[in-house]
C-alpha cells in the first residue's frame, strides 16, 4: 500500500518529466525567434492608432463623443481630432507620403500653425498626425521646421537612424540616406537629438549645428550655426532651389489665434534670420572654413595607418569585422568603395554585415553589383541586400533581389536559400495558393532543404 | 530579482564587453531615449519569445503576443524602481500576456471555432512529431487548472523559477503562491492519470 508521501513524488517525477520535455521543446521552438524584421513589425504596430482598443469601446467612445459635442460645442469637440496639413508647390502627396517637386521646395502647413518648408527634391512621410503633433519621417534631403509653442504640443522628425524631438522651435534637418550624414541646425527653441555616436541624446542650444557622419563616424555640434563660417553643408541637396525662395522664420509663422495662411512657396518672405540650409540658399564651397567645434566621437587614429584591404578577407575570417571597418572608414568610404578590388568588396560587405554597419554594407554591396556587374560577388550581392531587406520589414524589396540573385545565378551558393526566402516571402505577402510552385520547384531542386518544412506545409495546404 | 531561467542568447555578458548593463538600458528607456528601444529590443526579445513559448506551449509563432509584451513594457517602463530587475518586470509582463491569452482562449472556445474567429493555415510540422503531440496534450490539461493556478504551476515547473520569484511575479506571499502550487500539481497529475498517453510517456514507456 502507497504512503501519501510516496504518491506526492510519483506525481512530482511525472510532472518533471513533462515539464522538462516541455522546455526542450520550447528551446527549440523559439531558437530562431523573433523572426526577421519582428522589430520593423513592432514599430509599425506601433505607429497605428489603437485599432483594437477603439473596437472594443467603439459604442461607449461614439456616445460619449456625441455628448462632448453637445455639451462643449463643435469646436471642443475638433480640439481632440489629429492635426491635419496641406501641402503646396506642386509636391505630390500620398497616404502621408510627401514627395517635393525636383526643381522648387513644398510648404506643409497644419492646422496648428505648424509650417515645414521641404527643400527642393526633398522627400518626407507624416508618419503619425496626433492632436498635439505628429511623428515625421524626413526620408531624403533637407526642411525647415518651425513648430509652434503650444501646450503638450508634441512633435518628433526621424531623419534616418536619427531621432529629433522638439515641442516648439525652429530648426532645419538635412539627411542623406547615400551619404549617411544627418544635420540638424536649431536657430531657437531646444531640441533633442537621439541615435548613432550618441551615448546619450544631445540638447541643441539656439545657433547649435549638429552633423553626424555615419560613414565615418564622425559626429560635431558647431557653435555659430548662423554664421557665414559655419561649417558647410556637406550633403550635396538633392536639387539647387531657387535662390529667391526663401522659408519662413519664426517671426512669419503664423500664431495659433490666427487661421494659417495658405501655403504660397514661392512668394514666401525673407527670413530676418540667418537663411536657413538649402531651403533658403544655394549650398556653401564643399570644404569651407570651419569654426572650433565639439567633436562628441571621431574615427579610431590607429586605423588611419593600416590600408591593407588584401588582408580583410582573413581579418573577417578571424572575427575582426570591427577592425575591417574602421580601416575602411579611416581610408574614407567613397575612396575605398571606388578603390577596393572585387575580393576587399566582398570582405568589406561581410566585415559591415558582421559588425550590424547596415547603411555601409548596403552602400558597399550595391558597389558590388555596380563595379563588377555579371560576376558572383555581384549575384551574391544581389542575395545578401534581398535578405537586408527581409530583415528589416520591407517583404517586397526583398524578393525582388531574391528573383535577381535567382535569375543571375540560378545555381549559386545561395540559390537555395534565396528560392526558399522568396517562396516564404511570397506566401507571407500574396497567400500560400501563390507560392505553391514555388514550393513545389523548392521540393524538388533541394528536397533536403531547410526549408523543406515549409515548402511541404505551402503544397499540402487547400 | 535576478531570473536565472530568463538569459541572453545572444550576445556576450554585459562584464565582458562594452555593452550596456541591462540596467543601463533600463535607465535609458525610463529617460526616454528612444535608441535604447531599439538596444532592449535586441537583448531582450529572444529571452522574451521563449519565455512566452514555454509559457504557451507548442502551436504557432505568436509574434502577436510578443509585440504587446514589448508594447507594454514601452509603456511601463517608468513604473520600474529597480532598473536592474528589468527582466523580472518584462517576466511579469510576459506573464499577464499570456494569463490574458488563456482567458480569452477560454472564452473564445464558446464563441467561435478558433481562438482568433479565422481559419487556421495548416501547421508546418516539426520534428519530434510525437513529443509535440504529447506536449500539446499536457498543455491542454494545463489550460484546465485555472488561469492563477496554471500561471503559477508553469512559472514555477517549466519556467522553473524560484518559489519567491513566482510569488513575488504574482504578487502573492511565498506560502499562498506554495499553496497554490501544491494544488495546481495535485490536480494535475490526476488529470495526466487519466491519460494513457501522457503516462506512458512521462514513464518512459514508448513501446
Amino acid at each position: 500500500m502507497n504512503r501519501p508521501g510516496d504518491n506526492d513524488d510519483a506525481d512530482a517525477q511525472l510532472l518533471a518529466a513533462l515539464s522538462e520535455e516541455a522546455r526542450r521543446l520550447a528551446a527549440a521552438d523559439a531558437a530562431e525567434l523573433p523572426r526577421p524584421g519582428a522589430w520593423h513589425r513592432l514599430e509599425q504596430r506601433r505607429a497605428e492608432p489603437r485599432r483594437r482598443g477603439l473596437r472594443r469601446w467603439a459604442t461607449g467612445l461614439a456616445v460619449a463623443a456625441a455628448s462632448a459635442a453637445v455639451v462643449f460645442g463643435l469646436q471642443g469637440w475638433r480640439s481632440g481630432r489629429a492635426l491635419t496639413f496641406d501641402v503646396g508647390g506642386g509636391a505630390i502627396v500620398e497616404s502621408g507620403y510627401i514627395r517635393g517637386a525636383a526643381n522648387a521646395g513644398a510648404p506643409v502647413q497644419f492646422s496648428d500653425g505648424t509650417r515645414i518648408d521641404l527643400a527642393a527634391g526633398a522627400r518626407m512621410s507624416v508618419v503619425t498626425p496626433g492632436p498635439h503633433g505628429a511623428r515625421l519621417r524626413l526620408e531624403e534631403g533637407a526642411a525647415h521646421f518651425s513648430v509652434m509653442h503650444l501646450p503638450h504640443a508634441a512633435w518628433s522628425v526621424e531623419a534616418g537612424p536619427y531621432l529629433v524631438e522638439v515641442t516648439g522651435t525652429v530648426f532645419d534637418v538635412r539627411w542623406s540616406s547615400a551619404d549617411e550624414v544627418v544635420e540638424v541646425r536649431l536657430r531657437s527653441g531646444s531640441v533633442q537629438v537621439s541615435g548613432p555616436l550618441l551615448s546619450e541624446h544631445a540638447t541643441l542650444r539656439p545657433g547649435q549645428h549638429l552633423t553626424a557622419h555615419l560613414a565615418t563616424r564622425e559626429l560635431r555640434i558647431d557653435e555659430n550655426a548662423g554664421s557665414e563660417l559655419a561649417p558647410a553643408l556637406s550633403v550635396p541637396p538633392p536639387a539647387a532651389a531657387p535662390p529667391e525662395k526663401t522659408a519662413p522664420s519664426a517671426a512669419t509663422a503664423p500664431s495659433a489665434a490666427t487661421p494659417p495662411p495658405a501655403p504660397t512657396p514661392v512668394e514666401a518672405r525673407p527670413s530676418a534670420e540667418a537663411p536657413p540650409p538649402a531651403v533658403a540658399r544655394p549650398p556653401a564651397p564643399a570644404r569651407a572654413v570651419r569654426k572650433p567645434a565639439r567633436a562628441v566621437a571621431s574615427l579610431d587614429a590607429q586605423a588611419l595607418a593600416d590600408w591593407a584591404p588584401q588582408r580583410w578577407s582573413a581579418r573577417v575570417s578571424a572575427g575582426d569585422a570591427k577592425g575591417v571597418v574602421a580601416e575602411a572608414v579611416a581610408h574614407g568610404i567613397d575612396a575605398t568603395v571606388a578603390d577596393a578590388d572585387g575580393a576587399a568588396l566582398v570582405a568589406l560587405a561581410d566585415a559591415a554585415r558582421y559588425a550590424g554597419r547596415s547603411y555601409l554594407a548596403e552602400r558597399v554591396l550595391r558597389a558590388q553589383r555596380t563595379r563588377f556587374p555579371g560576376t558572383p560577388a555581384a549575384g551574391a550581392a544581389a542575395f545578401f541586400l534581398g535578405r537586408m531587406a527581409d530583415d528589416r520589414g520591407a517583404a517586397a524589396d526583398g524578393l525582388d533581389w531574391y528573383r535577381r540573385y535567382l535569375t543571375e545565378e540560378p545555381h549559386g551558393a545561395y540559390a537555395a536559400e534565396a528560392l526558399g526566402r522568396e517562396m516564404i516571402g511570397v506566401a507571407r505577402l500574396s497567400g500560400r495558393p501563390a507560392a505553391r510552385a514555388l514550393a513545389l520547384e523548392y521540393l524538388r531542386r533541394f528536397p533536403d532543404g531547410t526549408y523543406l518544412l515549409h515548402a511541404r506545409a505551402i503544397v499540402q495546404s487547400p | 530579482m535576478a531570473l536565472t531561467s530568463f538569459r541572453v542568447i545572444r550576445g556576450v555578458p554585459a562584464q565582458e564587453s562594452k555593452e550596456p548593463t541591462d540596467a543601463a538600458i533600463a535607465e535609458a528607456l525610463r529617460r526616454g531615449e528612444r535608441q535604447a528601444e531599439l538596444e532592449a529590443w535586441n537583448r531582450f526579445s529572444p529571452g522574451a519569445a521563449q519565455t512566452l513559448r514555454r509559457l504557451l506551449g507548442p502551436g504557432p509563432d505568436r509574434e502577436d503576443l510578443l509585440q504587446e509584451v514589448f508594447l507594454r513594457f514601452y509603456k511601463r517602463i517608468r513604473t520600474l524602481r529597480e532598473p536592474a530587475a528589468v527582466r523580472s518586470f518584462l517576466f511579469g509582463i510576459c506573464l499577464r500576456v499570456v494569463r490574458g491569452e488563456i482567458a480569452n482562449r477560454t472564452r473564445g472556445r464558446w464563441l467561435r471555432l478558433t481562438p482568433t474567429g479565422e481559419t487556421p493555415d495548416t501547421a508546418v510540422p516539426g520534428p519530434d512529431v510525437e513529443a509535440r503531440d504529447t506536449i500539446a496534450r499536457y498543455y491542454a490539461l494545463l489550460d484546465r487548472l485555472g488561469a492563477g493556478e496554471r500561471s503559477i504551476f508553469v512559472a514555477r515547473t517549466i519556467e522553473r523559477l524560484t518559489l519567491a520569484e513566482v510569488a513575488e511575479a504574482h504578487g502573492v506571499s511565498i506560502s499562498t503562491a506554495q499553496r497554490r502550487l501544491a494544488r495546481a500539481s495535485k490536480r494535475l497529475a490526476a488529470l495526466v492519470r487519466s491519460d494513457p498517453a501522457l503516462m506512458r510517456f512521462a514513464t518512459g514507456d514508448h513501446s
